[in-house]
Protein backbone atom coordinates (compact mmCIF):
# COMPACT_ATOMS: atom_id res chain seq x y z
CA UNK A 1 0.00 0.00 0.00
CA UNK A 2 1.57 3.29 -1.02
CA UNK A 3 1.75 5.92 1.69
CA UNK A 4 0.78 9.45 0.69
CA UNK A 5 1.72 12.78 2.17
CA UNK A 6 -1.87 13.99 2.39
CA UNK A 7 -3.06 10.98 4.37
CA UNK A 8 -0.21 11.28 6.83
CA UNK A 9 -0.04 15.07 7.34
CA UNK A 10 -0.21 15.99 11.03
CA UNK A 11 0.33 19.17 13.03
CA UNK A 12 1.37 19.87 16.60
CA UNK A 13 2.17 22.97 18.60
CA UNK A 14 5.22 22.55 20.83
CA UNK A 15 6.32 25.41 23.09
CA UNK A 16 4.33 27.77 20.89
CA UNK A 17 5.97 26.52 17.68
CA UNK A 18 3.68 25.00 15.06
CA UNK A 19 5.24 21.89 13.63
CA UNK A 20 4.13 19.94 10.60
CA UNK A 21 5.04 16.29 10.34
CA UNK A 22 4.06 13.14 8.54
CA UNK A 23 3.17 10.18 10.70
CA UNK A 24 3.79 7.10 8.60
CA UNK A 25 3.81 3.40 9.41
CA UNK A 26 3.90 1.56 12.68
CA UNK A 27 6.47 0.09 15.03
CA UNK A 28 9.23 1.68 17.09
CA UNK A 29 9.44 5.45 16.51
CA UNK A 30 11.95 6.73 13.94
CA UNK A 31 12.19 10.52 13.83
CA UNK A 32 13.41 11.75 10.44
CA UNK A 33 14.90 15.17 9.85
CA UNK A 34 15.80 16.95 6.63
CA UNK A 35 18.81 19.13 5.86
CA UNK A 36 19.15 22.87 6.15
CA UNK A 37 19.39 24.09 2.54
CA UNK A 38 16.71 26.27 0.93
CA UNK A 39 13.59 24.31 0.02
CA UNK A 40 14.40 21.32 2.21
CA UNK A 41 11.44 19.64 3.89
CA UNK A 42 10.76 16.39 5.62
CA UNK A 43 8.47 14.68 3.11
CA UNK A 44 10.59 15.47 0.05
CA UNK A 45 13.73 14.38 1.88
CA UNK A 46 12.50 11.02 3.09
CA UNK A 47 9.58 10.09 0.82
CA UNK A 48 11.78 7.69 -1.20
CA UNK A 49 12.39 5.60 1.89
CA UNK A 50 8.89 5.46 3.30
CA UNK A 51 7.85 2.36 1.39
CA UNK A 52 10.91 0.44 2.61
CA UNK A 53 10.99 1.62 6.22
CA UNK A 54 7.39 2.38 7.25
CA UNK A 55 6.37 -1.30 7.44
CA UNK A 56 8.88 -1.59 10.30
CA UNK A 57 8.83 1.80 12.02
CA UNK A 58 6.50 4.57 12.97
CA UNK A 59 8.30 7.20 10.90
CA UNK A 60 7.79 10.79 11.92
CA UNK A 61 9.02 13.09 9.16
CA UNK A 62 9.31 16.44 10.86
CA UNK A 63 9.60 19.83 9.15
CA UNK A 64 12.01 22.01 11.11
CA UNK A 65 10.80 25.47 12.13
CA UNK A 66 11.05 27.73 9.08
CA UNK A 67 10.87 24.78 6.66
CA UNK A 68 8.11 22.98 4.76
CA UNK A 69 4.78 23.53 6.44
CA UNK A 70 6.18 24.28 9.88
CA UNK A 71 6.10 27.65 11.59
CA UNK A 72 7.71 30.51 9.64
CA UNK A 73 7.38 32.94 12.54
CA UNK A 74 9.13 30.82 15.15
CA UNK A 75 12.19 32.40 16.65
CA UNK A 76 14.94 30.71 18.58
CA UNK A 77 14.49 31.45 22.29
CA UNK A 78 16.86 34.12 23.52
CA UNK A 79 20.06 32.73 24.98
CA UNK A 80 19.46 29.17 23.82
CA UNK A 81 21.80 27.68 21.18
CA UNK A 82 19.95 26.51 18.08
CA UNK A 83 20.80 22.84 18.55
CA UNK A 84 19.61 22.88 22.18
CA UNK A 85 16.39 24.65 21.24
CA UNK A 86 15.66 22.08 18.53
CA UNK A 87 16.48 19.15 20.81
CA UNK A 88 13.94 20.53 23.30
CA UNK A 89 11.36 20.85 20.53
CA UNK A 90 11.93 17.20 19.58
CA UNK A 91 11.49 16.14 23.20
CA UNK A 92 8.29 18.19 23.45
CA UNK A 93 6.91 16.64 20.27
CA UNK A 94 7.72 13.15 21.55
CA UNK A 95 5.93 13.98 24.82
CA UNK A 96 2.81 15.00 22.94
CA UNK A 97 2.85 11.84 20.87
CA UNK A 98 3.47 9.64 23.89
CA UNK A 99 6.82 8.47 22.54
CA UNK A 100 9.31 7.66 25.24
CA UNK A 101 12.25 6.68 23.07
CA UNK A 102 12.98 7.04 19.35
CA UNK A 103 15.57 6.26 16.75
CA UNK A 104 16.81 9.24 14.75
CA UNK A 105 17.57 9.70 11.09
CA UNK A 106 19.13 13.10 10.51
CA UNK A 107 20.38 14.41 7.21
CA UNK A 108 23.08 17.06 6.85
CA UNK A 109 22.47 20.09 9.09
CA UNK A 110 19.91 18.27 11.24
CA UNK A 111 22.62 15.93 12.49
CA UNK A 112 23.85 18.52 14.98
CA UNK A 113 20.51 18.87 16.83
CA UNK A 114 20.05 15.08 16.66
CA UNK A 115 23.40 14.55 18.34
CA UNK A 116 22.50 17.27 20.83
CA UNK A 117 19.30 15.40 21.60
CA UNK A 118 21.29 12.21 22.15
CA UNK A 119 23.58 14.01 24.59
CA UNK A 120 20.81 15.82 26.47
CA UNK A 121 18.25 12.97 26.42
CA UNK A 122 20.29 9.76 26.21
CA UNK A 123 17.51 7.63 27.75
CA UNK A 124 15.14 8.74 25.03
CA UNK A 125 17.52 8.01 22.17
CA UNK A 126 17.58 4.64 20.44
CA UNK A 127 20.09 4.49 17.62
CA UNK A 128 21.15 7.28 15.28
CA UNK A 129 21.53 7.31 11.52
CA UNK A 130 23.37 10.34 10.19
CA UNK A 131 23.63 11.24 6.54
CA UNK A 132 26.33 13.55 5.18
CA UNK A 133 26.20 15.33 8.48
CA UNK A 134 27.58 18.69 9.30
CA UNK A 135 31.01 18.23 10.71
CA UNK A 136 31.00 17.83 14.49
CA UNK A 137 34.49 19.32 14.50
CA UNK A 138 35.10 23.04 14.01
CA UNK A 139 36.30 22.56 10.44
CA UNK A 140 37.75 20.23 7.83
CA UNK A 141 41.47 20.03 7.13
CA UNK A 142 41.73 19.23 3.42
CA UNK A 143 38.58 20.69 1.92
CA UNK A 144 38.25 24.34 0.96
CA UNK A 145 35.55 26.11 2.98
CA UNK A 146 32.84 26.88 2.07
CA UNK A 147 32.38 23.84 -0.15
CA UNK A 148 31.30 24.42 -3.72
CA UNK A 149 27.76 23.24 -2.96
CA UNK A 150 27.43 25.48 0.08
CA UNK A 151 28.36 28.44 -2.11
CA UNK A 152 25.55 27.46 -4.48
CA UNK A 153 23.09 27.50 -1.58
CA UNK A 154 24.18 31.04 -0.79
CA UNK A 155 23.85 32.08 -4.42
CA UNK A 156 20.32 30.75 -4.50
CA UNK A 157 19.39 32.56 -1.31
CA UNK A 158 20.79 35.80 -2.74
CA UNK A 159 18.74 35.45 -5.92
CA UNK A 160 16.22 32.61 -5.77
CA UNK A 161 15.68 31.68 -9.42
CA UNK A 162 14.88 28.25 -10.83
CA UNK A 163 18.16 28.37 -12.70
CA UNK A 164 20.11 28.78 -9.50
CA UNK A 165 18.05 26.03 -7.89
CA UNK A 166 18.94 23.74 -10.78
CA UNK A 167 22.63 24.50 -10.25
CA UNK A 168 22.27 23.86 -6.52
CA UNK A 169 20.54 20.54 -7.19
CA UNK A 170 23.27 19.47 -9.62
CA UNK A 171 25.63 19.72 -6.70
CA UNK A 172 23.28 17.75 -4.43
CA UNK A 173 22.79 14.91 -6.93
CA UNK A 174 25.87 14.50 -9.16
CA UNK A 175 24.46 11.71 -11.37
CA UNK A 176 22.54 13.55 -14.12
CA UNK A 177 20.34 10.52 -14.73
CA UNK A 178 18.99 10.83 -11.17
CA UNK A 179 18.47 14.59 -11.21
CA UNK A 180 14.92 14.90 -12.57
CA UNK A 181 13.06 18.08 -13.36
CA UNK A 182 10.47 16.98 -10.84
CA UNK A 183 13.13 16.93 -8.12
CA UNK A 184 14.23 20.47 -9.03
CA UNK A 185 10.68 21.81 -9.38
CA UNK A 186 9.55 20.43 -6.03
CA UNK A 187 12.56 21.82 -4.25
CA UNK A 188 12.16 25.19 -5.97
CA UNK A 189 8.49 25.36 -5.10
CA UNK A 190 9.23 24.47 -1.48
CA UNK A 191 11.97 27.11 -1.34
CA UNK A 192 9.53 29.76 -2.57
CA UNK A 193 7.03 29.05 0.24
CA UNK A 194 6.30 32.49 1.72
CA UNK A 195 8.43 33.21 4.75
CA UNK A 196 10.75 30.22 4.31
CA UNK A 197 13.93 31.87 3.08
CA UNK A 198 13.64 34.61 5.71
CA UNK A 199 13.15 32.26 8.63
CA UNK A 200 15.17 29.18 7.64
CA UNK A 201 18.29 30.32 9.45
CA UNK A 202 16.59 30.91 12.78
CA UNK A 203 17.74 27.73 14.45
CA UNK A 204 20.82 27.43 12.30
CA UNK A 205 24.46 27.33 13.14
CA UNK A 206 25.16 27.87 16.77
CA UNK A 207 28.31 27.57 18.80
CA UNK A 208 28.67 23.90 19.58
CA UNK A 209 31.25 21.81 21.32
CA UNK A 210 29.70 18.55 20.37
CA UNK A 211 32.96 16.90 19.48
CA UNK A 212 34.23 17.26 23.03
CA UNK A 213 30.95 16.28 24.65
CA UNK A 214 30.53 13.16 22.55
CA UNK A 215 33.57 11.48 24.02
CA UNK A 216 31.62 9.23 26.37
CA UNK A 217 28.58 8.75 24.15
CA UNK A 218 27.56 5.11 23.87
CA UNK A 219 24.65 5.40 21.47
CA UNK A 220 25.21 3.41 18.30
CA UNK A 221 25.54 5.60 15.23
CA UNK A 222 25.54 4.70 11.54
CA UNK A 223 26.99 7.37 9.25
CA UNK A 224 26.07 7.34 5.53
CA UNK A 225 27.84 9.31 2.83
CA UNK A 226 28.50 9.74 -0.88
CA UNK A 227 32.10 10.04 -2.01
CA UNK A 228 31.04 12.68 -4.54
CA UNK A 229 29.39 14.98 -1.98
CA UNK A 230 29.77 18.61 -3.01
CA UNK A 231 28.09 19.95 0.14
CA UNK A 232 30.01 18.22 2.90
CA UNK A 233 33.08 16.57 1.36
CA UNK A 234 33.76 12.95 2.28
CA UNK A 235 36.58 14.11 4.51
CA UNK A 236 33.79 15.00 6.91
CA UNK A 237 32.75 11.35 6.94
CA UNK A 238 36.17 10.26 8.11
CA UNK A 239 36.26 12.91 10.81
CA UNK A 240 32.77 11.94 11.95
CA UNK A 241 33.78 8.29 12.20
CA UNK A 242 36.73 9.33 14.33
CA UNK A 243 34.72 11.75 16.49
CA UNK A 244 31.51 9.84 17.18
CA UNK A 245 32.51 7.05 19.55
CA UNK A 246 30.30 4.06 18.74
CA UNK A 247 30.01 4.64 15.02
CA UNK A 248 30.36 2.93 11.70
CA UNK A 249 30.45 4.54 8.27
CA UNK A 250 29.19 3.52 4.86
CA UNK A 251 30.34 5.44 1.77
CA UNK A 252 29.16 4.95 -1.81
CA UNK A 253 31.40 5.74 -4.77
CA UNK A 254 29.83 8.24 -7.15
CA UNK A 255 26.99 9.29 -4.84
CA UNK A 256 26.36 12.83 -3.63
CA UNK A 257 24.58 14.45 -0.72
CA UNK A 258 21.23 12.63 -1.13
CA UNK A 259 22.18 9.00 -0.66
CA UNK A 260 18.71 8.24 0.79
CA UNK A 261 17.47 8.97 -2.76
CA UNK A 262 20.50 8.11 -4.88
CA UNK A 263 20.93 4.69 -3.24
CA UNK A 264 17.39 4.10 -1.97
CA UNK A 265 17.38 0.31 -1.80
CA UNK A 266 20.80 -0.09 -0.26
CA UNK A 267 20.10 2.77 2.11
CA UNK A 268 16.88 1.15 3.28
CA UNK A 269 18.48 -2.23 3.80
CA UNK A 270 21.42 -0.82 5.73
CA UNK A 271 19.19 1.31 7.93
CA UNK A 272 16.75 -1.54 8.61
CA UNK A 273 19.55 -3.90 9.42
CA UNK A 274 21.23 -1.40 11.70
CA UNK A 275 18.09 -0.37 13.58
CA UNK A 276 16.57 -3.84 13.89
CA UNK A 277 19.50 -5.90 15.07
CA UNK B 1 25.12 -29.88 12.67
CA UNK B 2 28.01 -28.05 14.20
CA UNK B 3 30.39 -27.05 11.43
CA UNK B 4 34.01 -27.81 12.15
CA UNK B 5 37.19 -27.55 10.16
CA UNK B 6 37.30 -31.34 9.98
CA UNK B 7 33.73 -32.06 8.91
CA UNK B 8 33.75 -29.41 6.20
CA UNK B 9 37.14 -30.01 4.65
CA UNK B 10 37.52 -31.31 1.11
CA UNK B 11 40.13 -31.40 -1.62
CA UNK B 12 39.92 -31.20 -5.37
CA UNK B 13 42.39 -31.51 -8.22
CA UNK B 14 42.20 -28.19 -10.00
CA UNK B 15 43.97 -28.80 -13.30
CA UNK B 16 46.89 -30.48 -11.56
CA UNK B 17 46.92 -28.22 -8.49
CA UNK B 18 45.63 -29.65 -5.23
CA UNK B 19 43.17 -27.25 -3.60
CA UNK B 20 41.92 -27.84 -0.07
CA UNK B 21 38.74 -26.07 0.91
CA UNK B 22 35.83 -26.14 3.33
CA UNK B 23 32.27 -26.47 2.15
CA UNK B 24 28.98 -25.78 3.90
CA UNK B 25 25.62 -25.60 2.19
CA UNK B 26 22.11 -24.44 3.09
CA UNK B 27 20.10 -27.35 4.40
CA UNK B 28 16.90 -26.26 2.68
CA UNK B 29 18.18 -25.55 -0.80
CA UNK B 30 20.00 -27.55 -3.43
CA UNK B 31 20.66 -24.72 -5.87
CA UNK B 32 21.83 -21.90 -3.60
CA UNK B 33 24.17 -19.33 -5.15
CA UNK B 34 27.85 -20.07 -4.62
CA UNK B 35 30.10 -17.90 -2.45
CA UNK B 36 33.84 -18.48 -2.67
CA UNK B 37 35.79 -17.05 0.29
CA UNK B 38 39.46 -16.89 -0.58
CA UNK B 39 41.82 -17.05 2.38
CA UNK B 40 44.65 -14.60 2.89
CA UNK B 41 48.08 -15.89 1.89
CA UNK B 42 49.88 -14.42 4.89
CA UNK B 43 52.27 -16.70 6.80
CA UNK B 44 50.15 -19.36 8.49
CA UNK B 45 46.82 -17.89 7.42
CA UNK B 46 44.13 -20.44 6.59
CA UNK B 47 40.62 -20.45 5.26
CA UNK B 48 39.19 -21.87 8.47
CA UNK B 49 41.17 -19.41 10.59
CA UNK B 50 39.88 -16.53 8.51
CA UNK B 51 36.18 -17.32 8.17
CA UNK B 52 35.24 -19.74 10.95
CA UNK B 53 33.05 -17.02 12.52
CA UNK B 54 31.25 -16.48 9.25
CA UNK B 55 30.67 -19.90 7.73
CA UNK B 56 27.53 -20.64 9.76
CA UNK B 57 25.76 -17.43 8.76
CA UNK B 58 27.00 -17.45 5.17
CA UNK B 59 26.11 -21.07 4.53
CA UNK B 60 22.49 -20.47 5.52
CA UNK B 61 22.21 -18.45 2.31
CA UNK B 62 24.97 -19.65 0.02
CA UNK B 63 26.84 -22.75 -0.91
CA UNK B 64 29.91 -21.45 0.87
CA UNK B 65 33.43 -22.54 -0.06
CA UNK B 66 36.41 -21.40 2.02
CA UNK B 67 39.44 -21.84 -0.20
CA UNK B 68 43.13 -22.18 0.67
CA UNK B 69 45.33 -20.99 -2.16
CA UNK B 70 48.62 -22.90 -2.57
CA UNK B 71 50.60 -23.42 -0.42
CA UNK B 72 48.25 -22.39 2.42
CA UNK B 73 46.43 -24.87 4.65
CA UNK B 74 46.11 -28.27 3.02
CA UNK B 75 46.59 -26.96 -0.51
CA UNK B 76 49.34 -27.81 -2.98
CA UNK B 77 52.93 -27.68 -1.70
CA UNK B 78 54.59 -28.42 -5.03
CA UNK B 79 53.21 -25.95 -7.56
CA UNK B 80 55.44 -22.93 -8.20
CA UNK B 81 54.97 -19.60 -9.93
CA UNK B 82 57.21 -16.63 -10.71
CA UNK B 83 54.65 -14.46 -12.49
CA UNK B 84 52.29 -11.90 -10.98
CA UNK B 85 50.63 -13.59 -8.03
CA UNK B 86 47.16 -12.26 -8.62
CA UNK B 87 47.15 -13.70 -12.13
CA UNK B 88 48.48 -17.07 -11.00
CA UNK B 89 45.87 -17.22 -8.25
CA UNK B 90 43.11 -16.11 -10.64
CA UNK B 91 43.93 -19.09 -12.82
CA UNK B 92 43.93 -21.43 -9.82
CA UNK B 93 40.50 -20.09 -8.86
CA UNK B 94 39.19 -20.57 -12.39
CA UNK B 95 40.49 -24.14 -12.43
CA UNK B 96 38.98 -24.71 -9.00
CA UNK B 97 35.58 -23.54 -10.26
CA UNK B 98 35.90 -25.68 -13.39
CA UNK B 99 36.81 -28.73 -11.33
CA UNK B 100 33.68 -28.28 -9.20
CA UNK B 101 31.55 -27.38 -12.21
CA UNK B 102 30.74 -23.94 -10.83
CA UNK B 103 29.93 -21.46 -13.56
CA UNK B 104 29.54 -18.31 -11.49
CA UNK B 105 30.07 -17.28 -7.85
CA UNK B 106 30.18 -14.40 -5.45
CA UNK B 107 33.65 -13.81 -4.04
CA UNK B 108 35.16 -12.71 -0.77
CA UNK B 109 38.82 -12.03 -0.12
CA UNK B 110 40.53 -10.53 2.90
CA UNK B 111 43.76 -8.52 2.99
CA UNK B 112 46.27 -10.23 0.60
CA UNK B 113 43.43 -12.35 -0.85
CA UNK B 114 41.59 -9.25 -2.03
CA UNK B 115 44.07 -8.78 -4.88
CA UNK B 116 43.48 -12.25 -6.38
CA UNK B 117 39.70 -11.79 -6.10
CA UNK B 118 39.71 -8.37 -7.76
CA UNK B 119 42.09 -9.60 -10.46
CA UNK B 120 39.90 -12.64 -11.06
CA UNK B 121 36.99 -10.27 -11.64
CA UNK B 122 38.92 -8.49 -14.38
CA UNK B 123 40.14 -11.74 -16.03
CA UNK B 124 36.88 -13.71 -15.82
CA UNK B 125 34.12 -11.13 -15.41
CA UNK B 126 31.35 -13.50 -16.49
CA UNK B 127 32.09 -15.83 -13.63
CA UNK B 128 31.69 -13.25 -10.85
CA UNK B 129 28.49 -12.09 -9.18
CA UNK B 130 29.33 -9.69 -6.39
CA UNK B 131 32.53 -9.08 -4.49
CA UNK B 132 33.33 -8.39 -0.84
CA UNK B 133 36.85 -7.55 0.28
CA UNK B 134 38.28 -6.71 3.70
CA UNK B 135 41.16 -4.22 4.00
CA UNK B 136 42.94 -5.08 0.74
CA UNK B 137 46.71 -4.94 0.72
CA UNK B 138 48.36 -3.49 -2.39
CA UNK B 139 46.48 -0.20 -2.70
CA UNK B 140 49.58 1.94 -2.30
CA UNK B 141 50.85 4.20 0.42
CA UNK B 142 48.75 5.98 3.00
CA UNK B 143 48.21 9.69 2.56
CA UNK B 144 48.24 10.23 6.31
CA UNK B 145 50.30 7.59 8.09
CA UNK B 146 54.00 6.87 8.10
CA UNK B 147 54.90 3.95 5.87
CA UNK B 148 55.59 1.11 6.11
CA UNK B 149 52.66 0.39 8.38
CA UNK B 150 53.19 -0.63 11.97
CA UNK B 151 52.24 -4.24 11.26
CA UNK B 152 54.80 -4.74 8.48
CA UNK B 153 57.86 -5.16 10.67
CA UNK B 154 56.09 -7.63 12.98
CA UNK B 155 54.83 -9.67 10.07
CA UNK B 156 58.32 -9.78 8.57
CA UNK B 157 59.82 -10.74 11.94
CA UNK B 158 57.34 -13.62 12.32
CA UNK B 159 58.12 -14.78 8.79
CA UNK B 160 61.83 -14.92 9.58
CA UNK B 161 61.42 -16.46 13.02
CA UNK B 162 58.01 -18.09 13.39
CA UNK B 163 57.84 -18.36 17.16
CA UNK B 164 54.77 -17.96 19.34
CA UNK B 165 56.22 -14.70 20.71
CA UNK B 166 56.62 -13.18 17.25
CA UNK B 167 53.15 -14.34 16.27
CA UNK B 168 51.68 -12.76 19.37
CA UNK B 169 53.20 -9.43 18.33
CA UNK B 170 51.56 -9.74 14.92
CA UNK B 171 48.15 -10.48 16.39
CA UNK B 172 48.45 -7.70 18.97
CA UNK B 173 48.73 -5.34 16.00
CA UNK B 174 46.09 -6.96 13.81
CA UNK B 175 43.27 -7.75 16.23
CA UNK B 176 42.02 -4.86 18.26
CA UNK B 177 40.37 -6.62 21.21
CA UNK B 178 42.79 -8.70 23.31
CA UNK B 179 40.19 -11.33 24.23
CA UNK B 180 39.82 -12.29 20.57
CA UNK B 181 43.50 -12.91 19.93
CA UNK B 182 44.22 -16.25 21.59
CA UNK B 183 42.15 -18.46 19.33
CA UNK B 184 43.51 -16.76 16.22
CA UNK B 185 47.05 -17.18 17.48
CA UNK B 186 46.56 -20.88 18.14
CA UNK B 187 45.15 -21.61 14.70
CA UNK B 188 47.78 -19.63 12.88
CA UNK B 189 50.69 -21.07 14.84
CA UNK B 190 49.53 -24.58 14.09
CA UNK B 191 49.18 -23.84 10.37
CA UNK B 192 52.52 -22.06 10.22
CA UNK B 193 54.18 -25.20 11.58
CA UNK B 194 52.22 -27.77 9.60
CA UNK B 195 54.28 -30.42 7.85
CA UNK B 196 55.86 -29.10 4.66
CA UNK B 197 54.34 -25.64 4.85
CA UNK B 198 57.43 -23.57 5.57
CA UNK B 199 59.41 -25.35 2.87
CA UNK B 200 56.68 -24.52 0.33
CA UNK B 201 56.23 -20.97 1.55
CA UNK B 202 58.44 -19.49 -1.19
CA UNK B 203 56.86 -21.45 -4.05
CA UNK B 204 54.61 -18.64 -5.21
CA UNK B 205 57.01 -15.77 -5.77
CA UNK B 206 55.98 -12.87 -7.95
CA UNK B 207 56.61 -9.22 -7.11
CA UNK B 208 54.17 -7.10 -5.08
CA UNK B 209 51.41 -5.70 -7.27
CA UNK B 210 49.62 -2.37 -7.10
CA UNK B 211 45.89 -3.06 -7.30
CA UNK B 212 45.25 0.51 -8.40
CA UNK B 213 46.63 -0.44 -11.83
CA UNK B 214 43.78 -2.84 -12.63
CA UNK B 215 40.75 -2.38 -10.37
CA UNK B 216 39.27 0.13 -12.83
CA UNK B 217 38.28 -2.92 -14.84
CA UNK B 218 36.25 -4.55 -12.06
CA UNK B 219 32.62 -4.32 -13.11
CA UNK B 220 31.10 -6.43 -10.34
CA UNK B 221 29.40 -4.52 -7.52
CA UNK B 222 31.96 -4.46 -4.74
CA UNK B 223 31.72 -3.96 -0.99
CA UNK B 224 34.97 -2.96 0.73
CA UNK B 225 35.02 -3.42 4.51
CA UNK B 226 37.57 -1.85 6.83
CA UNK B 227 38.21 -1.38 10.54
CA UNK B 228 39.13 2.11 11.65
CA UNK B 229 41.74 0.69 14.05
CA UNK B 230 43.54 -1.21 11.29
CA UNK B 231 47.29 -1.01 11.92
CA UNK B 232 48.18 -3.33 9.07
CA UNK B 233 46.63 -1.67 6.02
CA UNK B 234 45.90 2.08 6.17
CA UNK B 235 42.18 2.80 5.94
CA UNK B 236 42.45 5.87 3.74
CA UNK B 237 43.26 3.49 0.87
CA UNK B 238 39.58 2.59 0.83
CA UNK B 239 38.79 6.01 -0.57
CA UNK B 240 41.59 5.69 -3.13
CA UNK B 241 40.16 2.36 -4.29
CA UNK B 242 36.66 3.79 -4.56
CA UNK B 243 37.73 6.52 -6.94
CA UNK B 244 38.84 3.75 -9.30
CA UNK B 245 35.74 1.61 -8.80
CA UNK B 246 32.49 3.37 -9.67
CA UNK B 247 30.48 0.38 -8.45
CA UNK B 248 32.03 0.24 -4.99
CA UNK B 249 30.92 1.11 -1.52
CA UNK B 250 32.97 1.05 1.67
CA UNK B 251 31.80 0.13 5.14
CA UNK B 252 34.04 1.23 8.01
CA UNK B 253 33.65 -0.23 11.47
CA UNK B 254 34.68 2.45 13.94
CA UNK B 255 37.31 2.51 16.61
CA UNK B 256 37.84 -0.86 18.21
CA UNK B 257 37.88 -2.81 14.96
CA UNK B 258 41.27 -3.75 13.58
CA UNK B 259 42.46 -5.70 10.57
CA UNK B 260 40.00 -8.60 10.97
CA UNK B 261 36.49 -7.14 10.69
CA UNK B 262 35.06 -10.51 9.63
CA UNK B 263 36.18 -11.90 12.99
CA UNK B 264 36.19 -8.87 15.28
CA UNK B 265 32.69 -7.77 14.25
CA UNK B 266 31.45 -11.13 13.02
CA UNK B 267 27.70 -10.69 13.61
CA UNK B 268 27.48 -7.28 11.97
CA UNK B 269 29.84 -8.34 9.21
CA UNK B 270 27.74 -11.42 8.44
CA UNK B 271 24.55 -9.40 8.15
CA UNK B 272 26.18 -6.71 6.07
CA UNK B 273 27.72 -9.22 3.67
CA UNK B 274 24.63 -11.41 3.32
CA UNK B 275 22.48 -8.36 2.70
CA UNK B 276 24.88 -7.03 0.07
CA UNK B 277 25.34 -10.34 -1.71
CA UNK B 278 21.62 -11.04 -1.83
CA UNK B 279 20.84 -7.67 -3.41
Amino acid sequence: MPYTKEETDRYATVDGVELHYNDVGSGPALLCFHGGGPGANAWDNTRFNVEGLAPHFRMLLVDMPGYGESDKRARRPEGLPGDTALAQLYAGLMDQLGIDQAHFYASSASAIPALRFALDFPQRTGKIVLQANNNPLPRLAYSPTPAEGIKALGEFRAEPTRERMARMMELFVPDPSLLTNDLIDRRFSSAMTPGHLESAGQYGSSPSHLWAEMRGMEIETLILWGQQDWMVPVEGAMLSLATIPNSQLHVWAGAGHFVQYEKTDEFNRLVLDFLMR
Amino acid sequence: MLLTSENTTRTVDANGVLVQYHQAVPTDSTDAPVLICVAATAFGATAWGQNRSNIDALSKQFRTLLVNLPPQGGSDKKVTSDGPRTIFYSEVLRDFMDALDIEKAHFYGGSPAAGPVLRFATCFPDRVGRIVVDAPTGLGRSMFNPMPVEGAAYTAAFGADPTMERLREVMDIQISRPELREEAIGLRYEAAHALGYQEARGNIKGPPENLLTFIQDVRAPTLIIWGAADRDVPMDRALAAMWEMPNARVHFFGAGCGHWPQYERANEWNRLVVSFLKD
